[in-house]
């Protein structure tokens, strides 16, 4: 098993993953049923810790609650034979990744930022560790709620750029979202530069651009969402 | 904007959020977190094992069909427990079986702290399972090494988050959940031959 995943897991249990992270973890637990097996001995390890009741350990209802609400019904791997030969295990396809548009292309305009916008944002010493953020993550997962999209890969630059590539199962398509520090949005000449949205965290200030292979109308929404989320903070 | 760490006690809730969103992915993880708990608690109701798993299905089903009727004002597991509760009180009305456990055992039941604390139902060869499996456990944490044993302690113990053990032990949270889950795997290692075995007697029993 992935050693990375593996730590983000153990950092599920504890609650200290943010909602995007965990959201990746989630995709790699059900392609994984040695993952979702990790998960439930670390929560006994956990219990025996704390003295928290270990249960009846020997029940597995997983498969049948799963059946139940018309899910693909999978169980534990190793300690729970109990219903092995009634139940299949899901294996979750796999994803390539081939969608990969350079920072700073950006598609059309819907909102630009006046220079007063950006000066009036102050916050240029804190970006990288915005960018870096958990605040960060925050945005993407905001910005595509309720859009049906699989996330593929993350990735960042040296400058402390985020992007985050997707594909839509429905259609195939593929887009990136991308967060850049407001800092470099001078550095690099976005004269083109369209369709964008800002979010101003307490640790920094970044872009937020939409490009590659979906409609306009769809990455307008996605900007929406992000403005969304940026109306909602305190 | 929105804390994105949720602190111990809510250590679900990014959980139940992505539940929320309509992942079962994040529904499926709570499940496996809780059933074994849950069952051990119809349990303490019915005294019938499959009666009980019954129950902590329509539970877990009942909480997943009302997921976004929970206001997140108290952890999830309490929630899920209450559901328990007043499912097999239910059974139990609807079945006319409340024989089986008395007014007055049902209110301690329902009244006690330790309401979840000890296995319903078990047989001593499970009790001694899981004690065994405790002492392993706490045996593993005693031999790690000082700073991931202390990280752990901070954790599990304490109830401290990343960032407040980052804060005692003057370093990177990176660090801390690094070295937290270094010491489980760790411990992990030392815990699979026994739950393996069980597995074992497990398969035999049947």
């Amino acid at each position: 098993m992935n050693e990375a995943i593996k730590e983000r897991i153990s950092a599920l249990v504890d609650g200290e993953l943010s909602e995007f992270e965990a959201r990746r973890v989630l995709d790699e637990v059900e392609s994984n049923p040695k993952l979702r097996d990790y998960w439930v001995r670390l929560q006994l390890l956990k219990s025996g810790l704390t003295d928290e009741s270990l249960g009846f350990l020997k029940s597995d209802i997983s498969a049948r609650v799963s059946q139940e609400l018309g899910r693909k019904p999978r169980e534990l791997q190793k300690h729970r034979s109990k219903t092995s030969s009634r139940f299949f295990i899901s294996v979750a396809s796999s994803f390539s990744l081939v969608f990969i548009i350079s920072l700073g292309f950006f598609i059309s305009i819907d909102n630009v930022i006046t220079p007063d916008e950006i000066f009036a944002l102050e916050t240029s010493e804190q970006i990288k560790e915005a960018i870096y953020s958990p605040e960060a993550l925050e945005v993407l997962d905001n910005a595509l709620s309720g859009m049906n999209v699989s996330l593929e890969n993350l990735g960042s630059g040296d400058n402390g750029q985020l992007y985050a590539n997707y594909k839509i199962p429905a259609d195939g398509k593929k887009f990136r979202v991308s967060l850049v520090p407001i800092s470099l949005y001078s550095d690099i000449a976005y004269s083109g530069a369209s369709k964008l949205a800002y979010i101003e965290t307490n640790r920094g200030t970044y872009i937020v651009s939409v490009s590659g292979d979906i409609s306009a109308e769809r990455k307008s929404k996605i900007l929406r969402n992000v403005n969304f989320s940026l109306t909602k903070q305190p | 904007m929105e804390n994105k760490i949720y602190s111990n006690k809510d250590k679900d809730l990014v959980l139940v959020r992505r539940l929320k969103r309509g992942d079962y992915k994040a529904f499926d993880l709570l499940l496996l977190k809780y059933q074994s708990r849950v069952v051990g608690l119809a349990l303490k109701f019915v005294k019938d094992l499959q009666i009980a798993e019954d129950i902590a299905q329509e539970s877990f089903l009942k909480a997943y069909k009302s997921i976004n009727s929970f206001r997140e004002e108290s952890a999830f597991y309490t929630w899920i427990y209450r559901i328990t509760v007043n499912t097999s009180k239910n059974y139990l009305a609807s079945k006319s079986r409340k024989k089986e456990l008395s007014e007055s055992d049902i209110n301690r039941l329902e009244g006690s702290e330790d309401i979840f604390d000890i296995p319903g139902g078990s047989s001593p060869e499970e009790i001694l399972s899981a004690n065994n499996l405790r002492e392993v456990i706490m045996e593993s944490l005693t031999n790690l090494p000082e700073d991931i044993r202390t990280a752990i302690s901070l954790r599990e113990f304490e109830g401290l988050t990343y960032e407040e053990i980052s804060e005692v032990l003057n370093c990177p949270i990176g660090t801390v959940r690094s070295r937290i889950f270094r010491g489980r795997e760790i411990m992990q290692e030392r815990i699979s031959p026994i739950l393996n075995e069980d597995n074992k007697l497990n398969k035999s029993s049947k």
